[in-house]
């Protein structure tokens, strides 16, 4: 009897195991179009093939954390580096698969998936940057590679440093940083600066190790995080007059993100001393913290990024939950009161938004 | 530092002595009486341990001693996939690093990684695999073996001596992707010697088709750089003596040159990492067994040498490569003394050295010297026999380039109360806890950017009862166990990301609590002389969550990787020389991350094997055995570890040769 017992409860786990549901239903793929909401890319982990970009709608606080697959059919890929909108299009970056997915602003819908394999060698793609009818995209095999926004077919490749992470664009100049970040010990320290119209390196610029985030601010002048060597070196920001592209500050405080605020900086730093970050606004004029501590850690498990969106005056902040849990967006006042949060993938770390 | 060590060396050593002139003491005594070592033994005890014997593996056919493993009610097999990938166990949900590995009596270990790839560990030469939770499952073990969660036990065609003067084994296999093997063992046993050698060598291309589910598209795909090139080799020598004495020298040597394909990445099929690896080892022994104790002197060296390569890894020189030399020394002595008539008193001592040398510039040098003691008494009562141990391990650390981890002391019992069997049914009840831990690995504390040399040991609690039931039926033979456990881990280590997704190191991630069950039944049934039949069940449950922070996320979440619900189905039915066997394999749900939700969810797994087979006896003791097995016959889609696709339906041709 027991024996029947035992085979009853081995033949009722056959009968219940469960099938995983990620797999979409064809009618689910709509094509409807896109508003008042955003697109939050969450990169997902290493060898997961769980990029993600999940869906906001702002009118009825829903959220879709399959929008690409929903969209597409498919899944994302591994490791989802950036996200960017330009000309109607939306490219985004996928690391490890070394892909760019392109999808209609409009309605999320697959234009093309770029692949970026050079033969059986993968490229790594990381971030993108646009400038008149081309995207710029930099390769951490040592390249940046141009990709023509209406054929969407890459049309030339430019060498720079090792690894090259962030690119920005100021004053018909291209800034890519140069991280040299698989390198270890010998990380590289420079930054590019390639000429946009002959799309030519002109020099590189020494900034400090391991160079990544980078950016333009309002006035033009580019800011590089180099980002040392986690331990003995520890993280500075950088500004570079675009025009005699020189290193002109090297800011004295440890950071670890960057992000445009009308005139100002919003900064993920550490004050001296400190180990725990905070988010500060920083007037790069009077190179001072007009607001010290806007946000604090506190709020966050794993404070992973911030973006801002001008048209309501708001912070985005991306909490990376440790890492290895889905992640959330939480919103903040520009006085840094919490609104509302949003529960989204692995990872969060850019948005776009949709008004 | 080097004080430090050498005051380890000669505490230790002083206790080797003692025992030492404890044996001459109780030689004397011996002289009047025959050999105890059968009483000495201790006997199996099957409430916690399970074993497959050789003629299992010949039906089963398994690529490796994971693959025996799986079959095992408590286990959780992690596998990367292909011959010779890697492979891994967990028991009862604690990680593979709790689980010791012994293979003809002595430790198998590796200071560098902590854990043993059993897909390296083949079976041709296997003459059964015994794994035990909560007991002792061998004779004067060496002490380590004693200080962790679990224990499996290899025994080797190689390591006995038999009645026959000469003996040859042979098999040869040919399976799917471009897989051959073939194995030859000879051994020569005389009345008080025995010499065997062996070899084999193994090749398989690994491209294997998989079908992968990506999003509402199926892909289908043919796995890539998952060749392998193996080889092993030895030789064994024993000398009886007088008095019941023996002494084993025993050495090997294996090496391999494989490609890594890694985890399928959708849309980048790229895939050129590899690793070849060279291991020799050289092991001694003498043991001997009188009336009243039974000793054992055991030493042994191991030189593992591995080449990593990427030459696609995007640095500025133009990829990786990069050796590991990993060299350990192990010296020790175990005893067993009978204290009356029905009480053993044992116990051990051993000191393991180890290094680690990286080719790669400004890594860490490091060094161990780990020490074991062991001090057990097993009391035998008219109804009831406890046991109870207690392990002492002293962990001395030092890097010659830069910072080291703490040295560690640390003192663990175990205790243990078990019935005789009573009744018509046999019944027999076992009780048991057990306190271990498992020191980090040097590359978890010292490989590059990843290590962390502030890594606490992960510690372990088990307790469990269980009860075995043996009625006495003369229509066939019946056994029915039952296991309940409850399990504590605390300081449990992780690789996690740290500073951003591609900075990652090890962490000491808080606690995780077990609560589980096991079942197994095993039925046989000799119908007449010809026909026989057997059939073997077992089912596990394993509510294995992170108890950490009452605020995470994953509070009260199924821990990655370990299953709620496995199971297993093994049938055989054999007309004289000719039967067949059909298994299967269920293995429910996991999760990839901790986080139990649906994005991390892996499908479950149900594999179902079948294997048919015949003896041919020939004259003058031949015989030649032929199989046919047919793996994962419903060839379904499934992986281990996420994206690390497993094989679908594949074939292997089995010949095994026997003189003798």
């Amino acid at each position: 009897m027991r024996l029947i017992n035992l085979i009853i409860i081995l033949l009722f786990i056959v009968g219940c195991k469960k099938k995983i549901t990620t797999e979409v239903d064809d009618s689910k793929l709509d094509s409807s179009l896109l508003k008042n909401g955003m697109l939050v890319l969450c990169e997902g982990l290493f060898q997961q093939n769980n990029a993600s970009i999940s869906w906001v709608d702002f009118s009825n606080i829903s959220t879709d954390n399959l929008f690409f697959t929903n969209k597409t059919g498919r899944l994302l890929g591994d490791t989802g580096n950036d996200m960017q909108i330009y000309g109607g299009k939306i490219y985004i970056v996928v690391n490890v698969s070394s892909t760019i997915e392109v999808l209609d602003k409009s309605n999320g819908k697959s234009l093309k998936q770029i692949s970026m394999m050079n033969g059986n060698f993968a490229k790594q793609p990381r971030s993108i940057a646009f400038y008149g009818s081309n995207a710029f995209v930099t390769c951490f095999d040592g390249y940046v590679d141009v990709i023509d926004t209406t054929s969407l077919l890459i049309t030339k490749r430019i060498k720079v440093g090792s690894n090259p992470e962030g690119l920005t664009v100021s004053n018909s100049k291209l800034y890519v940083s140069n991280s040299g970040g698989l390198n270890t010990s010998k990380v590289d320290s420079t930054v590019s600066v390639i000429n946009l119209i002959s799309l030519e390196e002109n020099e590189k610029i020494t900034v400090g190790k391991n160079p990544g985030s980078i950016l333009t601010d309002s006035k033009g002048n580019v800011y590089v995080i180099a980002r040392g060597d986690y331990s003995g070196i520890t993280s500075r920001m950088i500004r570079i007059n675009s025009v005699s592209d020189k290193v002109e500050t090297i800011f004295p405080f440890e950071i670890s993100g960057m992000e445009n605020m009308e005139d100002n900086l919003v900064l993920i730093y550490k004050s001296n001393g400190s180990s725990v970050s905070k988010i500060g606004i920083f007037d790069p004029i009077k190179e001072v913290f007009s607001t010290p501590e806007l946000i604090s850690s506190t709020n966050f498990t794993t404070l992973y990024g911030v973006q801002y969106r001008a048209s309501n005056n708001k912070l985005y902040c991306f909490d990376a939950m440790s890492y290895t849990n889905s992640g959330y967006v939480k919103v903040f006042s520009s006085t840094g009161i919490f609104e509302t949060s949003y529960h989204v993938g692995l990872n969060p770390s850019k948005l776009i938004f949709y008004e | 530092m080097i004080i430090k060590h050498l005051l380890q060396i000669i505490f230790f050593n002083c206790f080797f002595c003692m025992l030492g002139y404890s044996q001459d003491t109780v030689r004397s005594l011996s002289e009047v009486n025959v050999s105890t070592f059968e009483l000495l033994k201790m006997k199996t005890l099957e409430i916690t341990s399970q074993s497959y014997s050789r003629n299992q593996i010949l039906y089963s056919q398994p690529e490796d001693i994971g693959a025996i493993l799986q079959k095992f009610s408590g286990t959780a097999v992690k596998s990367y996939g292909g011959l010779g990938g890697l492979k891994t166990v967990s028991v009862r949900g604690l990680g593979s690093h709790h689980t010791t590995f012994l293979i003809d009596g002595f430790t198998i270990n590796n200071t560098q990684t902590g854990q043993i790839n059993l897909g390296q560990l083949q079976t041709d030469n296997v003459e059964n695999v015994t794994l035990s939770i909560g007991g002792r499952n061998g004779f004067l073990l060496p002490a380590s073996s004693y200080t962790n969660g679990s224990i499996v036990s290899v025994n080797t065609f190689e390591n006995n001596q038999s009645n026959e003067f000469f003996k040859i084994r042979y098999s040869t296999r040919i399976g799917s992707f471009g897989e051959i093997d073939n194995y030859l063992s000879t051994k020569i046993s005389k009345k008080n010697l025995f010499l065997s050698a062996f070899g084999k060598y193994r090749q398989a291309n690994g491209k294997y088709p998989y079908l992968l589910k990506n999003g509402t598209i199926d892909y289908k795909g043919i796995r890539n750089n998952n060749d392998l090139l193996d080889w092993y080799s030895g030789v064994t020598f024993g000398k009886f003596f007088k008095n019941d004495a023996e002494l084993r020298i025993i050495y090997k040597t294996n090496g391999a040159n494989q490609g890594l394909p890694g985890a399928v990445i959708l849309y980048n099929e790229m895939a050129n990492q590899r690793l070849s690896t060279q291991s020799q080892s050289l092991n001694l022994d003498f043991t001997q067994n009188y009336k009243k104790i039974a000793y054992r002197i055991f030493g042994t060296y191991n030189y593992d040498w591995l080449h990593y390569s990427d030459p696609f890894y995007l640095n500025n020189t133009g990829g990786i490569s990069t050796v590991y030399i990993n060299k350990s020394t192990q010296l020790g002595s175990s005893f067993q003394y009978k204290l009356g008539n029905k009480s053993i008193f044992f116990g051990g001592v051993e000191s393991r050295y180890s290094e680690l040398i990286f080719s790669t510039p400004n890594s860490a040098i490091p060094k161990r010297l780990n020490s074991f003691g062991l001090f057990g008494i097993n009391f035998n009562r008219e109804k009831w026999t406890s046991e109870l141990q207690i392990t002492v391990q002293s962990v001395l650390e030092e890097n010659n380039s830069g910072e080291r981890a703490v040295n560690r002391f640390k003192v663990n019992p175990f205790l243990s109360l078990e019935n005789i069997e009573f009744g018509s049914w046999k019944w027999k009840f076992k009780a048991w806890y057990r306190n271990s831990f498992r020191m980090p690995s040097f590359n978890e504390l010292y490989y590059n950017s990843i290590g962390n040399v502030k890594l606490k040991p992960e510690e372990a609690n088990q307790f469990s009862v269980g009860l075995s039931i043996k009625p006495i039926d003369k229509k066939f033979d019946l056994t029915v166990v039952l296991n309940g456990f409850v399990n504590r881990v605390d300081n449990q280590i992780l690789a996690i990301p740290t500073k951003n997704l591609f900075v990652w190191s090890m962490q000491n991630i808080g606690r995780v609590n077990t609560f589980g069950y096991e079942s197994r039944v095993r039925i046989e049934k000799c119908f007449n002389s010809f026909w026989f039949t057997d059939l073997d069940l077992n089912y596990t449950f394993q509510y294995s969550v992170d108890v950490s922070d009452k605020k995470s996320p994953t509070y009260l979440n199924q821990v990655a990787y370990i299953p709620r619900h496995t199971g297993n189905l093994i049938y055989n039915l054999k007309r004289k020389n000719t039967g067949f066997q059909i298994s299967t394999s269920i293995v429910s749900l996991r999760y990839s991350l901790t986080e139990n939700s649906v994005s991390n969810q892996l499908n479950g797994i149900e594999i179902v094997d079948l294997g048919v087979f015949s003896k041919i006896n020939f004259k003058n003791k031949q015989s030649l055995r032929i199989q046919f097995s047919v793996k994962n016959l419903l060839d379904s889609s499934y992986s281990y570890i996420r994206y690390f696709v497993m094989p679908g339906r594949n074939y292997l041709l089995t010949l095994n040769y026997a003189f003798n």
